[in-house]
């Protein structure tokens, strides 16, 4: 799984080896938690998709991930294409590139709903979970057929390389990017599902498919917004992960959808805050993990903490109880 | 007055011993029909179908979403390894030993969890699958070689004769499929396999008629992790080589979708779609890269037009011994 | 008030959800060999009650004993193992699976057959079979349904499938039968076969207890009611007792939404 930032997580752990002073310590730690809240905010993103997905359809959505993965590629292809050739500023060429993504992506995740999922909203669980395995694998193996096996890299022009040193800490524009726009794109999820006439339809459409319809709401409209919105929030992901680790690979969408889904399920499932919660808790696990326990063992670390928080609070950190009813 | 069971009738049930019959006879000779290729394939198929009638055990019998059984294979084919090479422990006893292993972790491991709703257990399945695959990695206590995995020198042998050949392979894991679906067999029509199905059907009216649905569960979760163990004694020593990219979860999920496509609870249905899986592909070998991406789009489509698998499984149904006394 | 020994006693039984009490110091006796039958106002915390005795919920304090053993603590399968069964007030039946399959169910816990016994197919576990087997066949014959045994459960009529469920907690030799609305759904003659059915149950010497809504039906075949309101037993006695007991014509007068059990509760008073 990634591992591109090893390089990281290495010297913190030589750092801790030898007694360092403490302020170095305290930078290192610092700087741990800045990785990890950057790559949590990537988690929370794609999380937010699952989430979604869940709340309203109870449907893991495996395909999830891969709308990510080739969110991040279409990115690629956009900015190594047609915007290599044109003379716009490099901050348009990347707002113009993540746009299209997302469109491209939204639409995506609009006609694999209507193709792959609604035949079959009204079958068990079971069969909407295989049909999306089958369109995971579909959409990995064609991201395969199109970008090739080995790893594609965002070209180094593309991305921004404005670093600041805070107290010590090596902050750069890409991870305060990551941040705020994951921020912002998180409140504004919130702020929609909470305040808005069509979040409360949604919210409506979460807990009873039934009763929402009797309500007048459109539930299949419902389901369409929730296939534009986490697919594309998994695509400006997608964006901002290739502009941060600059590699990308066919199989991210697995790699970072299993944690971003399990983010999900730690923050509890169905809940947008959870998934917000989650994302960020899991990456400054994984990070702080990698740095003070082993990079190495860092996913084992991360599922153990998943089964134990299963184990012990089935709800996740923000699930409301859900009890199964006799 | 004493009740039979009997499958409802078809042609094929009508003639069966003959269709049996011939099925036997068309199996053994296969050897000497075709190359040594296609026996090789036919042993790669019987290693899958093993496989999918252990997980056929936990997902078809029982309902637990499992899609994380590569562990357990994985478990089984180190525990040969390591006691074969560092012990001299017999291949034959490492049958038995490996089973054993990996029930062993199968009960420990799923203890704790068994008790999750279905997509959790799905969840942390795919979780234990990551954490065994990544520790084999990390090469603890230096007994798992690492990436590169392990060699194993060692052969079967039956009465002097060294099973090496395509051939002798064949005949080893067919013979055991056999066995297999002896013991399965009985299994399915008998009490323990009966609990099974009703705590699939409705855990908790089950729970309400008397089974204990925890134990019900536990013992198909051993039994098919016991199963998957000792298969991987025998792909350790048909592989020579084993290392921990044979145990993914991709693999994982490819082969719970196996068991799903060919018919939850289904035994011919495992044999038909793990044929279709390994089989197909090499007769389409023009199409080979775009096995993967055909198989996603199969999954959908049968999910969507014949959700109940290749092969459905149909219920034994009485039938009087002593004439029909209505 | 009951002179036999009770088969199953609750006593200062209690449970809360949240904050909401449920059942609050309940107390109940089911005389042996009787048809005693638990009714009250939607809401009242009745099925709450079976599912503390059936084990699904544990009381938060309070005693439950069945024939002289404690039931508290037990998992619901030792509680049907104990010897008493259970139907749902929804249906919970094994829907792919035929009627013989599920009657058979029933004799799970009666049976002692493990993993190595069914593969090897041992004698003992042979015998097991032929007597489960023959158990099933004489509940489903004793429900009428033995013409259905090859049917799935899915493919059944309404009234069936109750029959189907009374079948399958039968077959696992109870003592205690406990019936959660039984007559739910039924039309007037399908209950009137249900009383039949329970009364004949009865007879071959099985205590029932039942919660129900159809008043006729309660009425017609108890021995014994024990009325509920808001979590609190607030009558008991014989049918004639119970209906001329004003507490519990008020708690049903008081309910406006309940229109059909007004009806009911008022006849009675008449």
């Amino acid at each position: 799984m990634g591992g591109v930032r090893t390089g990281v997580a290495s010297a913190a752990e030589s750092a801790c080896a030898g007694r360092l002073p403490c302020r170095v310590e305290m930078a290192i730690f610092l700087e741990q938690l800045v990785n990890g809240l950057t790559v949590g905010a990537v988690y929370s993103l794609v999380a937010l998709g699952y989430t979604m997905v869940y709340g309203v359809m109870r449907l893991i959505n495996f395909a999830h991930g891969d709308f990510f993965m080739l969110g991040s590629y279409l990115g690629y292809t956009m900015l190594v294409t047609v915007l290599a050739q044109s003379n716009l500023p490099l901050w348009a060429m990347l707002c113009v590139a993540t746009l299209v993504s997302v469109v491209a992506i939204a639409c995506l995740g609009v006609f694999v709903e209507r193709m792959a999922y609604r035949p079959l909203r009204k079958s068990s669980r079971l069969t909407a979970v295989v049909s999306a395995i089958g369109v995971s694998i579909f959409l990995q193996n064609a991201a395969m057929l199109i970008w090739g096996a080995r790893y594609q890299a965002y070209p180094p022009w593309s991305v921004p390389e404005v670093s600041w040193t805070l107290g010590g800490v090596n902050v750069s524009l890409m991870q305060l990017l990551i941040m705020g726009i994951s921020l912002v794109l998180m409140v504004s999820l919130y702020m929609f599902v909470q305040r808005t006439t069509v979040g409360a339809a949604i919210r409506a459409t979460a807990i009873d498919h039934d009763t929402a319809r009797l309500m007048g709401i459109d539930v299949d409209q419902i389901i369409r917004i929730i296939f534009v919105i986490g697919p594309g929030l998994g695509a400006i992901a997608g964006v901002l992960l290739g502009l941060y680790y600059r590699q990308i690979h066919f199989t991210v969408g697995w790699s970072y959808g299993l944690k971003a889904f399990t983010a999900a399920i730690l923050g509890g499932i169905g809940n947008i805050p959870g998934a917000m919660v989650g994302g960020m808790l899991l990456g400054i696990l994984e990070m702080l993990g990698a740095g003070y326990i082993s990079a190495a063992w860092k996913d084992v670390f991360v599922f153990l903490i998943l089964i134990l928080l299963l184990i012990f609070r089935p709800t996740g950190i923000l699930g409301e109880r859900v009890a199964e009813k006799v | 007055m004493r009740l039979e069971f009997a499958k409802p009738a078809s042609f094929i049930r009508a003639h069966s011993a003959w269709f049996i019959g011939a099925l036997i006879v068309l199996a053994a000779a296969l050897p000497l029909l075709v190359s040594d290729y296609w026996v090789d394939v036919c042993v790669f198929w019987g290693i899958n179908v093993l496989l999918g009638l252990s997980l056929n055990i936990i997902v078809g019998e029982v309902g637990l979403f499992n899609m994380g059984h590569m562990a357990f294979f994985a478990i089984g084919a180190y525990t040969t390894a390591i006691l074969s090479e560092r012990f001299g422990v017999n291949l034959w006893l490492l049958i038995p030993v490996s089973g054993l292993a990996a029930a062993g972790a199968g009960y420990v491991l799923t203890g704790p969890i068994i008790h999750l709703r279905g997509d959790y257990l799905l969840m942390v399945t795919i979780g234990l699958n990551e954490m065994i695959r990544i520790s084999l990695i990390n090469n603890p206590f230096a007994l798992t070689g690492g990436p590169n995995g392990l060699i194993v020198m060692d052969q079967f042998r039956i009465f002097g004769h060294v099973i090496q050949s395509p051939a002798d392979f064949y005949y080893l894991v067919w013979a055991a499929i056999a066995l297999l679906l002896f013991c399965l067999g009985r299994l399915q029509r008998s009490r323990v396999g009966r609990a099974w199905n009703y705590v699939r059907e409705d855990p908790i009216a089950a729970e309400a008629t008397g089974i204990n649905t925890r134990w019900a569960k536990v013992l198909a979760f051993t039994l098919g992790a016991g199963i998957a163990g000792a298969t991987g004694t025998i792909f350790a020593a048909k592989m020579m080589v084993i290392s921990p990219d044979s145990f993914t979860f991709m693999e994982s999920v490819i082969l719970f979708c196996i068991v799903i496509l060919g018919g939850m609870g289904s035994i011919p249905g495992v044999i038909l779609a793990s044929g279709a899986m390994l089989v197909l592909p090499e007769l389409l070998r023009n199409f080979a890269q775009y096995r993967m991406l055909l198989f996603g789009l199969a999954m959908v489509v049968m999910m969507i037009f014949r959700p109940q698998g290749l092969w459905p499984s149909r219920r034994w149904t009485t039938r009087l011994k002593e004439g029909d006394g209505e | 008030m009951t002179q036999e020994t009770p088969l199953l006693s609750l006593s200062a039984v209690s449970r809360n959800f949240g904050g909401l009490r449920a059942v609050d110091s309940f107390d109940l006796s089911v005389a042996k060999g009787s048809i005693t039958s638990l009714i009250g106002p939607n809401g009242a915390g009745k099925t709450t009650v079976f599912n503390l005795i059936t084990g699904i919920y544990r009381p938060d304090s309070g005693k439950i004993t069945f024939s002289d053993s404690a039931l508290i603590g037990m998992l619901p399968h030792q509680v049907v193992e104990a010897g008493i069964a259970r139907t749902f007030q929804t249906l919970r039946l094994f829907e792919n699976l035929t009627c013989f399959e599920n009657v058979l169910a029933g004799q799970h816990c009666r049976c002692r057959a493990g993993l190595f016994a069914c593969i090897l197919n041992t004698r003992s576990c042979q015998a097991e079979e032929v007597r489960a087997h023959s158990e099933t066949e004489r509940c489903l014959r004793n429900l009428g349904i033995w013409h259905l045994r090859d049917e799935l459960a899915r493919n059944l009529s309404y009234g069936d499938r109750r029959r189907l469920e009374i079948a399958r907690a039968m077959a696992s030799r109870p003592k205690l039968l406990t019936l959660d609305e039984p007559a739910g759904g039924l039309n007037e003659r399908e209950s009137d076969e249900l009383m039949e059915v329970i009364r004949e149950i009865r007879d071959s010497g099985i205590t029932v207890f039942l919660i129900e809504h159809d008043m006729r039906v309660v009425m017609g075949i108890s021995d014994h009611v024990a009325v509920m309101e808001y979590g609190r037993k607030i009558s008991e006695g014989t049918p004639d007792e119970v209906q001329s007991d004003p507490a519990v014509i008020e708690a049903y007068l008081g309910i406006d939404d309940e229109e059909d059990e007004r009806k009911e509760a008022g006849e009675s008073v008449q």
